[in-house]
Parts: structure tokens; C-alpha cells; sequence
């Protein structure tokens, strides 16, 4: 309906690199890592909150797009492709590792509140991501997800879908969901807006 | 305008118009919605709810790591790919074609001002030449210092290198797997990141400085009559490009050829008609025990002093900003030898003795810590 002009030039630029990278040119695999990197650590990071084991995902994730390079599929959306090489290979690396975290490796996930309060507030320490957290906790790991997803990465409800397996109906009303219950929350933390 | 109409906060908070209208500065969307509000007041309760959702829901916690630590991790990347593949790199001839003409016309012409003229001009071109052969195979960042005392660059191996003001610095966005080079004309003080596997070169006009890891001053300024790198701490070994022995170095990961110790200094004079280098012992004392002045002259030496004052040492030095809790962590004391250390390498060191943890944020240092009592 509206299109954002900003975004349709980065894909342009995105294509040629794309192309740039599929013939071998190191250099495009270079800025693409530039472009990309943080924005993956950043998902990464929420979706396993553990950053060791996030940053050896996103360097998998490089690494084998340079491997597979010759095969790579001339036309992708190449953020939509990236997120979801980084999903996939995070989740093989958390199966592997069992005890912690799987739950967010399995289907139908339902919220474990303590982990994440734990995760966010020894990581930042920070007060007011703290108290956020409080808000987030009533959200099952999938809401989170998709909250993450769509407020983050700019990927349409269509690819979300894609990217975990699910229909997209089921996606625009786990993001209902979500909202609703953030809503409630809302009052608090925009008290807390307020003193930051 | 009027399909909004019906909408829930959420809807609006769903919507892709609504959420760009939220988060960017786009004239063209924030008339629309303003327009829109004013047509429907009455819904000004809903989108401000949808508006306040957004945020949140756009402000989840995110990690935020040192560019040093994603520079490292694009090293990584790049380390991995090498590995798998056979070595690509190509050893190049560093002496150029009108090396030996300049040789040359030297011998025939004794002396006089076209000659020098002449010896600028070629030297001027060196570095422009170095980089440009260099972009074949680099994907190559330069930097200049026209107007601050010293610039802080870090390198993506994490090495630090000040550069003083009218130089310039050209560096490859990542290092591959067996050498790390770099291209210099003015004077840079460097601080090198050790990984004795991949030495690191500075190419600065006629010579090349050869490191494994270690602290250096190079000065090769284009109209400098004289080149000079002078050591610091650890070794490095330095030879004029041109030489035979700047394809044998090329290839061993050993040092060889004149090697110099801290405290002392090489001069390669131009104004001889062949390069001459002279070792000057210890011209510089490897650490003065004098008010220190420059970094050169510095040392990084530490025994249960406060961390306010290394901080506070490392602002001047490097010239940044360590923005941490005066308060809570000042007196914290570190007990540690950072001399022979990177910038980064000193801040992660220090901060791991006062367990804390740095992170930058728009170019300033953020510590972070509890405090130690």
C-alpha cells in the first residue's frame, strides 16, 4: 500500500551483491556480513539468549553461504534467507546441546518466565529491560518470537510464516495475542518511560 | 483513509503504514497520520495505545557487542573460509617497475633540484601505487587524520594504531588467513594484536615494517627526507621493499633481515642516492622513566592503581571517552602489565580485573561493573 522507498533501494543493492556473491566475489560475502551481522546476533540472541552460542551460528550461517555460493538460488530475498539459515542452524546446535534451552526447539512451546527474567536482567543488569522483561514474561516464547520478528527484522507476516513453519493466519493472531497482552502491560511500562 | 477507521489498537499496531509511521521520520507518513487524526479525534485514544505497543514491542532487549568483537567475528568467518579452500594468495614482487627507473636515473644524475623534484614526485606516487595494487586483492578501508593530534583506528584484527594528523591509512576490511598488510604515508604509532601465525606487514614508501606483534612508530611522510620506524616493545625486523629480501620475508613467518629491539630506531635517509639504513641504538629508552609525553614513550604498567587513573590515561592517550560510575568503580584497583597491548586488548584486560565489561556506544567507552567492595 505504501511503500517504503528506503527499504526497495536496499533490495536493489541487495540483488547485485547477491549476484556479486554467487561469482565468487569475497568482497560481496563482506558487505553482506557488514549489512547483516548485528541484526542476526540481535535475533539470535533473543530467540537462544546465549551469545556464545549465537555468534557461532551466525558465523556458521557466512560461512556456508561462501560454501554453497555456486548453488545458491539466483533470486531470494536475501534477509528472509538469511534469518532463516540462522533459525535452522541454531536450532540443530540447541538439539545438540540438551538440556539447555530446548524448549524453544520444540513446536509448541509454552513460556518459561524464570528463564527469561533470569536471561535479561544477568545480562544487562539494566533496570528498566528488566522491568520490561516483567511485561514480555506473559508472553509465550513463540509471541516472543513473533514480536521480535515483526518489530525488528521488517520481514512481512507472509515470511514469518515461512520462516517458522506456520500458516499465516495462525501468525497474525499469535501477534494479536501478544499485542493484547502487552497492552495490559502497558500502562506499567509506560510509567517506566517516563522515568528513563 | 477511512478503511482505518474500524480499527483496534492492535490492528493499528500491526498495520506496516502504522508501524513505519511509528518508527521513522517520513514527512509523507506523519501527514497522512496527522491529517487522519485530525478527521477522526475520536480515535486519538486508540492510536496512541497502538503507538506506545509499537515502541515496546520495538524495544526489546538487545545485545549490544563492540564493533572490535564483530570485526573479530567477521575475521573468524573469513579465517574458516580460507581453511577450506587452498591458499589463494599470491606472493607479489613488492618492487615496482619505476623503482628501477628512479634507480636509474639516481645513478646518472648526481645532484641538483630536478632530481628531487623528481625523487617527491615518484615517492608521492608510492603509496597511491601500493594501495592501488592492493585493491586487487582487498577490499580495502582508508583512512585519513587531516585535522586531530592523533586519530584511533582498530583494525580488524584488533589491533590499534594512532594516526597522526596529515597521514593516511589503508587496510583491508578483514585479514585473510596468512598475512596481515597494511598501507601507511605520514607516521602512525601501532599497536599490534599477536598472532605470531600471521605476521603484519606496514607498507610505508621504500620500506617495509615486518611485525609478529609488538608496539612501533613509523614516519614516512611523503616529503620527508627520511624514513624512520622506532620500536617500542617487542621486535620487528624492517627492509626497503625493493630489496631481495622483501620476496624472501614475504614468505616466512620468521623475522629476519635488520631486526629491532625496543628503544631503537631506524633511519632510511632518501637523500643518498641509494637508501642507506642506520641503526641508532637506543635513541628512545623503552620506557622513559621521565614524565612520558607521547605513547611512544609510555608505559602501561600497573600495581594496585586505582582504575579512575587508568582510565583517565587511556582517554588522553587514545583520545577517546570512557564514560563509567566514578562513584562505584574509580577505586577499584588493577594490578596488570598492558604496555605491549592493543587498545582493546588493554580495556577488555583492565575491565576483567574489575569485573566489568566494556561496550561501545557511538564511538565512547561504556564500562559497566558492580563495583568491588
Amino acid at each position: 500500500m505504501h511503500p517504503r522507498t528506503n527499504s526497495e533501494k536496499r533490495t536493489e543493492e541487495e540483488s547485485l551483491l547477491w549476484t556479486a556473491l554467487r561469482a565468487s566475489d569475497r568482497n560481496a560475502l563482506g558487505k553482506l556480513f557488514d549489512a547483516y551481522v548485528r541484526e542476526l546476533l540481535t535475533y539470535g540472541y533473543r530467540m537462544s539468549r546465549d551469545m556464545a552460542l549465537t555468534k557461532d551460528a551466525v558465523q556458521d550461517v557466512f560461512v556456508d553461504l561462501w560454501a554453497y555460493r555456486e548453488t545458491l538460488s539466483p533470486t531470494v530475498e536475501v534477509r528472509f534467507y538469511l534469518y532463516s539459515c540462522l533459525r535452522r542452524t541454531l536450532l540443530k546446535q540447541l538439539k545438540n546441546r540438551q538440556p539447555l534451552s530446548t524448549d524453544w526447539a520444540e513446536a509448541e512451546m509454552n513460556s518459561e518466565p524464570s528463564a527469561e527474567t533470569q536471561w535479561m536482567e544477568s545480562e544487562t543488569g539494566d533496570q528498566q529491560r528488566a522491568q520490561i522483561s516483567s511485561g514480555l514474561q506473559a508472553l509465550s516464547n513463540r509471541e516472543y518470537e513473533v514480536v521480535s520478528l515483526k518489530y525488528y527484522t521488517g520481514l512481512k507476516i507472509r515470511q514469518i510464516a515461512t520462516l517458522l513453519n506456520l500458516k499465516e493466519q495462525t501468525v497474525a493472531n499469535t501477534l494479536q495475542n501478544a499485542l493484547l497482552k502487552l497492552r495490559k502491560h502497558l500502562v506499567h511500562l509506560l510509567f517506566l518511560y517516563l522515568l528513563f | 483513509m477511512s478503511n482505518y477507521l474500524p480499527y483496534t489498537p492492535e490492528e493499528f499496531a500491526t498495520d506496516d503504514y502504522f508501524i513505519h509511521w511509528v518508527l521513522s521520520t517520513d514527512l509523507e507518513a506523519e501527514t497522512f497520520w496527522q491529517n487522519w487524526l485530525e478527521t477522526y479525534p475520536f480515535k486519538r485514544n486508540e492510536v496512541e495505545t497502538a503507538r506506545q505497543l509499537v515502541l515496546v514491542a520495538h524495544q526489546l532487549p538487545e545485545p549490544t557487542l563492540p564493533d572490535s568483537e564483530i570485526a573479530a567475528l567477521k575475521q573468524s568467518v573469513f579465517d574458516r573460509i580460507d581453511a577450506d579452500e587452498p591458499s589463494q594468495t599470491v606472493v607479489r614482487p613488492l618492487l615496482s617497475r619505476w623503482y628501477w627507473a628512479a634507480a636509474v636515473l639516481a645513478g646518472l644524475v648526481s645532484f641538483g633540484s630536478w632530481y628531487f623534484m623528481t625523487q617527491e614526485r615518484e615517492t608521492k606516487a608510492e603509496y597511491a601505487q601500493l594501495v592501488k595494487q592492493a585493491t586487487e586483492k582487498y577490499d580495502l578501508v582508508e583512512v585519513e587524520n587531516q585535522t586531530k593530534p592523533t586519530r584511533l583506528i582498530v583494525l580488524p584484527d584488533g589491533s590499534s594504531v594512532l594516526l597522526k594528523k596529515g597521514s593516511k591509512l589503508s587496510y583491508p576490511t578483514y585479514f585473510n588467513r596468512n598475512v596481515r598488510e597494511i598501507y601507511l604515508t605520514g607516521e602512525a604509532f601501532f599497536e599490534i594484536a599477536k598472532d605470531p601465525t600471521r605476521p603484519f606487514y606496514v607498507f610505508a614508501n621504500e620500506i617495509v615494517t615486518k611485525v609478529l606483534g609488538t608496539s612501533f612508530n613509523v614516519r614516512a611522510f611523503p616529503d620527508d627526507k627520511r624514513i624512520q620506524v622506532t620500536v617500542k616493545t617487542g621486535k620487528v625486523s624492517v627492509y626497503e621493499a625493493k630489496s631481495p629480501e622483501a620476496a624472501h620475508q614475504a614468505q616466512t613467518r620468521r623475522l629476519e633481515g635488520l631486526i629491532l629491539n625496543p628503544g631503537q630506531k631506524v633511519v632510511f635517509s632518501k637523500e643518498a642516492n641509494q637508501l642507506e639504513a642506520n641503526v641508532v641504538k637506543q635513541t628512545v629508552p623503552p620506557v622513559s622513566a621521565r614524565q612520558p609525553e607521547t605513547i611512544q614513550e609510555m608505559a602501561f604498567e600497573y600495581d594496585e592503581t586505582p582504575v579512575s587513573q587508568i582510565f583517565s590515561q587511556l582517554e588522553k592517550t587514545y583520545s577517546i571517552r570512557i564514560a563509567y560510575d566514578h562513584e562505584r568503580l574509580g577505586n577499584c584497583p588493577v594490578t596488570a602489565s598492558l604496555t605491549d597491548e592493543p587498545l582493546y586488548e588493554k580495556l577488555k584486560l583492565t575491565c576483567r580485573a574489575i569485573r566489568a565489561h566494556y561496550e561501545i556506544v557511538n564511538g565512547e567507552v561504556v564500562v559497566t561493573g558492580k563495583g568491588c567492595n
